[in-house]
Protein backbone atom coordinates (compact mmCIF):
# COMPACT_ATOMS: atom_id res chain seq x y z
CA UNK A 1 0.00 0.00 0.00
CA UNK A 2 1.20 3.44 -0.74
CA UNK A 3 0.02 5.86 1.70
CA UNK A 4 0.83 8.69 -0.70
CA UNK A 5 -2.31 7.86 -3.22
CA UNK A 6 -4.38 7.80 -0.11
CA UNK A 7 -6.58 10.49 1.26
CA UNK A 8 -7.44 11.07 5.28
CA UNK A 9 -9.98 14.06 6.14
CA UNK A 10 -9.55 14.78 9.58
CA UNK A 11 -12.24 16.55 11.43
CA UNK A 12 -11.39 18.19 14.31
CA UNK A 13 -12.80 21.65 16.23
CA UNK A 14 -9.77 21.32 18.56
CA UNK A 15 -6.47 23.26 16.89
CA UNK A 16 -3.99 21.41 18.96
CA UNK A 17 -5.54 17.68 18.09
CA UNK A 18 -6.40 18.70 14.67
CA UNK A 19 -2.62 19.55 14.02
CA UNK A 20 -1.68 16.97 15.81
CA UNK A 21 -3.13 13.71 13.73
CA UNK A 22 -2.51 16.10 10.59
CA UNK A 23 1.44 15.92 11.33
CA UNK A 24 1.29 12.31 12.16
CA UNK A 25 -0.49 11.18 9.65
CA UNK A 26 1.69 13.34 6.83
CA UNK A 27 4.72 11.60 8.44
CA UNK A 28 3.12 8.46 7.34
CA UNK A 29 2.44 9.88 3.64
CA UNK A 30 -0.84 10.31 3.68
CA UNK A 31 -2.71 13.40 1.64
CA UNK A 32 -4.30 15.10 4.65
CA UNK A 33 -7.29 17.54 5.00
CA UNK A 34 -8.58 19.09 7.47
CA UNK A 35 -12.20 20.37 8.73
CA UNK A 36 -12.91 22.30 11.93
CA UNK A 37 -16.77 21.16 12.14
CA UNK A 38 -19.25 19.26 10.38
CA UNK A 39 -20.72 21.33 7.47
CA UNK A 40 -16.57 21.42 6.65
CA UNK A 41 -16.61 17.99 6.52
CA UNK A 42 -19.88 17.55 4.30
CA UNK A 43 -18.60 20.07 1.86
CA UNK A 44 -14.93 18.43 1.36
CA UNK A 45 -16.11 15.27 0.93
CA UNK A 46 -18.47 16.66 -2.04
CA UNK A 47 -15.67 18.17 -3.76
CA UNK A 48 -12.36 16.16 -3.23
CA UNK A 49 -11.69 12.18 -3.15
CA UNK A 50 -11.12 11.47 0.23
CA UNK A 51 -10.17 7.30 1.80
CA UNK A 52 -11.05 7.78 5.13
CA UNK A 53 -12.61 9.59 7.41
CA UNK A 54 -11.10 10.55 11.10
CA UNK A 55 -13.55 12.50 13.11
CA UNK A 56 -14.41 13.78 16.97
CA UNK A 57 -17.62 13.23 17.97
CA UNK A 58 -18.49 16.94 19.13
CA UNK A 59 -18.08 19.82 17.22
CA UNK A 60 -19.41 23.17 17.61
CA UNK A 61 -21.97 22.96 14.84
CA UNK A 62 -22.70 19.21 14.53
CA UNK A 63 -22.44 15.91 16.85
CA UNK A 64 -20.89 12.94 15.28
CA UNK A 65 -24.84 11.49 15.59
CA UNK A 66 -25.94 13.76 13.05
CA UNK A 67 -22.87 13.82 10.96
CA UNK A 68 -22.05 10.51 10.26
CA UNK A 69 -25.49 9.34 9.03
CA UNK A 70 -25.81 12.51 6.51
CA UNK A 71 -21.94 11.20 5.68
CA UNK A 72 -23.61 7.64 4.99
CA UNK A 73 -25.79 9.06 2.97
CA UNK A 74 -23.87 9.97 -0.42
CA UNK A 75 -21.02 7.79 0.89
CA UNK A 76 -22.19 4.59 1.70
CA UNK A 77 -18.65 2.43 1.92
CA UNK A 78 -16.68 5.28 3.17
CA UNK A 79 -14.55 4.30 6.45
CA UNK A 80 -15.08 6.38 9.46
CA UNK A 81 -13.23 6.35 12.59
CA UNK A 82 -14.49 8.27 15.47
CA UNK A 83 -12.94 9.75 18.61
CA UNK A 84 -14.40 10.82 21.76
CA UNK A 85 -13.93 12.43 24.83
CA UNK A 86 -15.67 9.75 26.53
CA UNK A 87 -15.90 6.19 26.62
CA UNK A 88 -19.31 4.40 25.22
CA UNK A 89 -19.44 5.91 22.20
CA UNK A 90 -19.07 2.73 20.84
CA UNK A 91 -22.86 1.60 22.25
CA UNK A 92 -24.82 4.77 20.44
CA UNK A 93 -27.47 3.01 18.40
CA UNK A 94 -26.97 6.00 15.61
CA UNK A 95 -23.32 4.83 14.82
CA UNK A 96 -23.91 1.29 15.19
CA UNK A 97 -26.25 1.56 12.06
CA UNK A 98 -23.65 4.10 10.38
CA UNK A 99 -21.19 1.47 10.61
CA UNK A 100 -18.16 3.07 12.08
CA UNK A 101 -15.00 1.17 11.49
CA UNK A 102 -13.66 1.90 15.08
CA UNK A 103 -13.82 4.19 18.44
CA UNK A 104 -10.63 5.79 19.93
CA UNK A 105 -10.89 7.93 22.95
CA UNK A 106 -9.46 10.66 24.19
CA UNK A 107 -6.06 10.88 24.93
CA UNK A 108 -5.63 8.95 21.75
CA UNK A 109 -3.06 6.31 21.66
CA UNK A 110 -1.71 7.91 17.57
CA UNK A 111 -0.12 4.56 17.31
CA UNK A 112 -3.65 2.63 17.29
CA UNK A 113 -5.16 4.96 15.32
CA UNK A 114 -2.32 4.95 12.79
CA UNK A 115 -2.34 0.99 13.05
CA UNK A 116 -6.13 1.26 12.07
CA UNK A 117 -6.09 3.40 9.26
CA UNK A 118 -3.07 1.29 7.97
CA UNK A 119 -5.23 -1.35 7.81
CA UNK A 120 -8.17 -0.41 6.97
CA UNK A 121 -6.53 1.61 3.77
CA UNK A 122 -4.52 -1.75 3.06
CA UNK A 123 -7.70 -3.24 2.64
CA UNK A 124 -9.25 -0.68 -0.73
CA UNK A 125 -7.71 0.67 -3.67
CA UNK A 126 -7.43 5.01 -3.46
CA UNK A 127 -10.14 6.72 -4.83
CA UNK A 128 -8.58 9.43 -6.23
CA UNK A 129 -5.93 10.03 -8.54
CA UNK A 130 -2.71 8.84 -8.06
CA UNK A 131 0.10 11.55 -7.78
CA UNK A 132 2.80 9.35 -9.68
CA UNK B 1 -26.93 15.28 44.07
CA UNK B 2 -24.55 12.84 42.73
CA UNK B 3 -26.41 13.05 39.10
CA UNK B 4 -25.69 16.65 38.95
CA UNK B 5 -22.32 16.13 40.23
CA UNK B 6 -21.88 13.34 37.26
CA UNK B 7 -22.90 16.07 34.90
CA UNK B 8 -20.48 18.62 36.02
CA UNK B 9 -17.12 16.11 36.18
CA UNK B 10 -18.48 15.11 32.91
CA UNK B 11 -18.47 18.67 31.51
CA UNK B 12 -14.73 19.09 33.26
CA UNK B 13 -13.46 15.63 31.89
CA UNK B 14 -14.13 16.40 28.65
CA UNK B 15 -12.64 20.06 28.54
CA UNK B 16 -9.81 18.43 30.25
CA UNK B 17 -9.37 15.54 27.88
CA UNK B 18 -9.03 17.36 25.21
CA UNK B 19 -5.94 19.22 25.52
CA UNK B 20 -4.58 16.36 27.29
CA UNK B 21 -5.17 14.84 23.74
CA UNK B 22 -2.62 17.02 22.06
CA UNK B 23 -0.25 17.28 25.34
CA UNK B 24 -0.03 13.33 24.98
CA UNK B 25 -0.12 13.23 21.35
CA UNK B 26 3.02 16.02 20.61
CA UNK B 27 5.06 14.01 24.20
CA UNK B 28 4.85 10.68 21.96
CA UNK B 29 5.91 12.90 18.88
CA UNK B 30 9.10 14.97 20.47
CA UNK B 31 10.28 11.17 22.07
CA UNK B 32 10.22 9.58 19.10
CA UNK B 33 12.17 12.48 17.24
CA UNK B 34 14.74 13.28 19.94
CA UNK B 35 17.60 11.46 20.32
CA UNK B 36 19.24 13.09 22.94
CA UNK B 37 18.42 10.30 26.15
CA UNK B 38 17.83 13.16 28.67
CA UNK B 39 15.07 14.84 26.21
CA UNK B 40 13.39 11.61 25.02
CA UNK B 41 13.00 10.82 28.94
CA UNK B 42 11.72 14.72 29.45
CA UNK B 43 8.63 13.72 26.64
CA UNK B 44 8.20 10.08 28.30
CA UNK B 45 7.79 11.64 31.60
CA UNK B 46 5.20 13.86 30.23
CA UNK B 47 3.26 11.10 28.60
CA UNK B 48 3.80 9.00 32.16
CA UNK B 49 1.65 12.16 33.70
CA UNK B 50 -0.77 12.16 30.98
CA UNK B 51 -1.99 8.76 31.69
CA UNK B 52 -1.69 9.15 35.12
CA UNK B 53 -4.15 12.57 34.81
CA UNK B 54 -6.61 10.43 32.51
CA UNK B 55 -6.68 7.87 34.90
CA UNK B 56 -7.64 10.34 37.67
CA UNK B 57 -10.35 12.04 35.29
CA UNK B 58 -11.55 8.54 34.69
CA UNK B 59 -11.96 7.82 38.05
CA UNK B 60 -13.87 10.79 39.16
CA UNK B 61 -15.93 10.98 36.64
CA UNK B 62 -16.65 6.67 37.14
CA UNK B 63 -17.60 7.86 40.95
CA UNK B 64 -19.65 10.57 39.94
CA UNK B 65 -21.71 8.94 37.02
CA UNK B 66 -25.23 7.57 37.76
CA UNK B 67 -24.71 3.92 37.32
CA UNK B 68 -27.03 2.17 34.55
CA UNK B 69 -26.95 -1.39 34.98
CA UNK B 70 -27.42 -3.67 32.02
CA UNK B 71 -27.83 -7.13 33.88
CA UNK B 72 -28.15 -10.65 32.84
CA UNK B 73 -27.53 -14.00 33.90
CA UNK B 74 -23.86 -14.33 33.55
CA UNK B 75 -20.85 -17.08 33.98
CA UNK B 76 -19.17 -15.63 37.11
CA UNK B 77 -16.02 -18.31 36.63
CA UNK B 78 -15.83 -17.18 32.96
CA UNK B 79 -15.52 -13.60 34.46
CA UNK B 80 -13.16 -14.55 37.12
CA UNK B 81 -11.01 -16.63 34.70
CA UNK B 82 -10.72 -13.72 32.41
CA UNK B 83 -9.73 -11.24 35.02
CA UNK B 84 -6.77 -13.75 35.84
CA UNK B 85 -5.96 -13.82 32.22
CA UNK B 86 -6.10 -10.32 31.58
CA UNK B 87 -4.01 -9.71 34.86
CA UNK B 88 -1.35 -12.87 34.09
CA UNK B 89 2.00 -10.73 33.46
CA UNK B 90 1.42 -8.91 36.39
CA UNK B 91 0.70 -11.62 38.76
CA UNK B 92 4.09 -13.55 37.21
CA UNK B 93 6.16 -10.76 37.76
CA UNK B 94 5.02 -9.83 41.32
CA UNK B 95 5.93 -13.46 41.76
CA UNK B 96 2.31 -14.35 43.02
CA UNK B 97 0.78 -18.00 42.37
CA UNK B 98 -3.16 -18.20 41.67
CA UNK B 99 -5.49 -20.47 43.29
CA UNK B 100 -8.81 -20.96 41.81
CA UNK B 101 -11.90 -22.55 43.88
CA UNK B 102 -15.10 -23.02 42.01
CA UNK B 103 -18.18 -24.65 43.48
CA UNK B 104 -18.96 -26.84 40.62
CA UNK B 105 -22.89 -26.12 41.13
CA UNK B 106 -22.67 -22.56 40.62
CA UNK B 107 -25.47 -21.11 38.71
CA UNK B 108 -25.46 -18.25 36.49
CA UNK B 109 -25.43 -15.28 37.80
CA UNK B 110 -27.21 -11.78 37.15
CA UNK B 111 -24.87 -8.92 36.77
CA UNK B 112 -23.56 -6.25 34.24
CA UNK B 113 -20.46 -8.25 33.57
CA UNK B 114 -18.04 -5.47 32.92
CA UNK B 115 -18.92 -3.82 35.73
CA UNK B 116 -18.21 -6.67 37.64
CA UNK B 117 -15.82 -7.49 35.49
CA UNK B 118 -14.23 -4.07 36.79
CA UNK B 119 -14.39 -4.90 40.39
CA UNK B 120 -12.86 -7.72 40.19
CA UNK B 121 -9.60 -6.78 37.93
CA UNK B 122 -9.73 -3.33 40.74
CA UNK B 123 -9.75 -5.88 43.65
CA UNK B 124 -7.43 -8.08 42.31
CA UNK B 125 -4.88 -5.53 41.05
CA UNK B 126 -4.95 -4.06 44.81
CA UNK B 127 -4.14 -7.72 46.17
CA UNK B 128 -0.68 -7.48 43.87
CA UNK B 129 0.19 -4.38 45.38
CA UNK B 130 -0.49 -5.84 49.14
CA UNK B 131 1.72 -8.65 47.84
CA UNK B 132 4.92 -6.64 46.60
CA UNK B 133 7.04 -9.67 48.00
CA UNK B 134 5.20 -12.36 46.08
CA UNK B 135 2.76 -14.85 47.89
CA UNK B 136 -0.85 -16.55 46.74
CA UNK B 137 -3.90 -14.95 45.58
CA UNK B 138 -6.95 -16.91 46.12
CA UNK B 139 -10.24 -16.64 43.96
CA UNK B 140 -13.08 -18.52 45.76
CA UNK B 141 -16.60 -18.61 44.07
CA UNK B 142 -19.58 -20.37 46.40
CA UNK B 143 -23.12 -20.08 46.93
CA UNK B 144 -24.61 -19.18 50.33
CA UNK B 145 -27.28 -17.50 52.25
CA UNK B 146 -27.42 -14.08 52.00
CA UNK B 147 -26.90 -13.02 55.74
CA UNK B 148 -25.11 -15.94 56.39
CA UNK B 149 -22.77 -14.84 59.06
CA UNK B 150 -25.93 -13.42 61.17
CA UNK B 151 -27.72 -16.02 62.52
CA UNK B 152 -28.25 -14.44 66.00
CA UNK B 153 -32.16 -14.90 66.48
CA UNK B 154 -33.11 -11.32 67.19
CA UNK B 155 -31.19 -9.63 65.33
CA UNK B 156 -32.56 -7.53 62.27
CA UNK B 157 -30.63 -9.62 59.60
CA UNK B 158 -31.54 -12.95 60.98
CA UNK B 159 -35.09 -11.95 60.65
CA UNK B 160 -34.10 -10.56 57.38
CA UNK B 161 -32.55 -14.66 56.62
CA UNK B 162 -35.24 -16.38 57.75
CA UNK B 163 -38.11 -14.80 56.10
CA UNK B 164 -36.47 -13.90 52.92
CA UNK B 165 -33.59 -16.82 52.14
CA UNK B 166 -32.08 -15.37 49.69
CA UNK B 167 -29.03 -16.94 48.19
CA UNK B 168 -25.70 -15.28 46.67
CA UNK B 169 -22.98 -15.94 45.12
CA UNK B 170 -19.91 -15.20 47.01
CA UNK B 171 -16.63 -14.34 45.54
CA UNK B 172 -13.97 -14.03 48.12
CA UNK B 173 -10.10 -12.53 46.94
CA UNK B 174 -7.72 -13.77 49.55
CA UNK B 175 -4.66 -12.40 49.42
CA UNK B 176 -1.14 -12.96 51.18
CA UNK B 177 0.12 -9.91 51.69
CA UNK B 178 0.58 -7.09 54.26
CA UNK B 179 -2.77 -6.60 55.22
CA UNK B 180 -4.63 -3.93 56.37
CA UNK B 181 -4.01 -1.40 59.29
CA UNK B 182 -6.95 -1.66 61.73
CA UNK B 183 -7.37 1.88 62.18
CA UNK B 184 -7.54 2.14 58.31
CA UNK B 185 -10.43 -0.67 57.85
CA UNK B 186 -13.18 1.41 58.30
CA UNK B 187 -12.07 3.97 55.62
CA UNK B 188 -11.49 1.68 53.38
CA UNK B 189 -14.31 2.41 51.02
CA UNK B 190 -14.62 6.34 51.42
CA UNK B 191 -13.95 8.23 48.26
CA UNK B 192 -10.14 9.76 48.07
CA UNK B 193 -9.09 7.55 50.57
CA UNK B 194 -5.74 5.50 50.24
CA UNK B 195 -2.57 4.27 51.47
CA UNK B 196 -0.40 4.31 47.84
CA UNK B 197 1.21 6.94 47.09
CA UNK B 198 -0.12 7.25 43.38
CA UNK B 199 -3.64 6.95 42.30
CA UNK B 200 -7.18 8.87 43.17
CA UNK B 201 -8.33 6.60 46.15
CA UNK B 202 -11.67 5.87 44.33
CA UNK B 203 -11.13 2.36 43.53
CA UNK B 204 -12.74 0.65 46.32
CA UNK B 205 -15.60 3.18 46.30
CA UNK B 206 -16.73 2.96 42.66
CA UNK B 207 -16.40 -1.17 43.76
CA UNK B 208 -18.48 -0.70 46.90
CA UNK B 209 -21.23 1.42 44.52
CA UNK B 210 -21.19 -1.14 41.43
CA UNK B 211 -22.03 -3.93 44.12
CA UNK B 212 -24.24 -1.89 45.64
CA UNK B 213 -26.23 -0.70 42.70
CA UNK B 214 -26.38 -4.95 41.73
CA UNK B 215 -28.07 -5.39 45.38
CA UNK B 216 -24.99 -7.18 46.77
CA UNK B 217 -22.30 -6.04 49.73
CA UNK B 218 -18.57 -5.95 49.41
CA UNK B 219 -16.81 -6.63 52.92
CA UNK B 220 -13.20 -7.11 53.84
CA UNK B 221 -11.41 -9.06 56.33
CA UNK B 222 -7.71 -8.30 56.87
CA UNK B 223 -4.90 -9.22 59.76
CA UNK B 224 -1.61 -7.77 59.19
CA UNK B 225 1.28 -9.53 57.86
CA UNK B 226 -0.83 -12.31 56.97
CA UNK B 227 -3.59 -10.93 54.44
CA UNK B 228 -6.93 -9.85 53.27
CA UNK B 229 -9.83 -11.30 51.96
CA UNK B 230 -12.26 -9.03 50.30
CA UNK B 231 -15.86 -10.55 49.41
CA UNK B 232 -18.21 -9.99 47.20
CA UNK B 233 -21.72 -11.04 47.24
CA UNK B 234 -24.08 -10.84 44.51
CA UNK B 235 -28.06 -11.97 45.11
CA UNK B 236 -28.45 -14.64 43.08
CA UNK B 237 -32.20 -13.68 42.30
CA UNK B 238 -31.90 -9.91 41.97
Amino acid sequence: MDPHQYTVLVAEDEEASRFLYEEELKDEGYRVRTAENGLQVLGTLEDFPVDLLVTDVKMPDMHAIEMVPRVRQDFPDLPILVVSAFKGMEDDFTLKEARVAAYFTKPVNIELLKGKIREILSAQPPRGPSRL
Amino acid sequence: MLSALGEMAAGVAHEIKNPLNAIQGFSMRLSSKVQEPSLKKYADTIVQEVQRLDTIINDVLEYSRTTKLSKKPEDFKKLVDEVVQFAEEKFEKAGIRIVREYDPDLPLVPMDYNKIKQVILNLALNAVHAMSGGGTLTFKLSVADALGDAETPGSKDWVAHVFLDQKVAVLAITDTGSGIAPENMSKLFHPFFTTKTTGTGLGLSICHKLIESHGGTISVQSVVGTGTTFSVQLPLDA
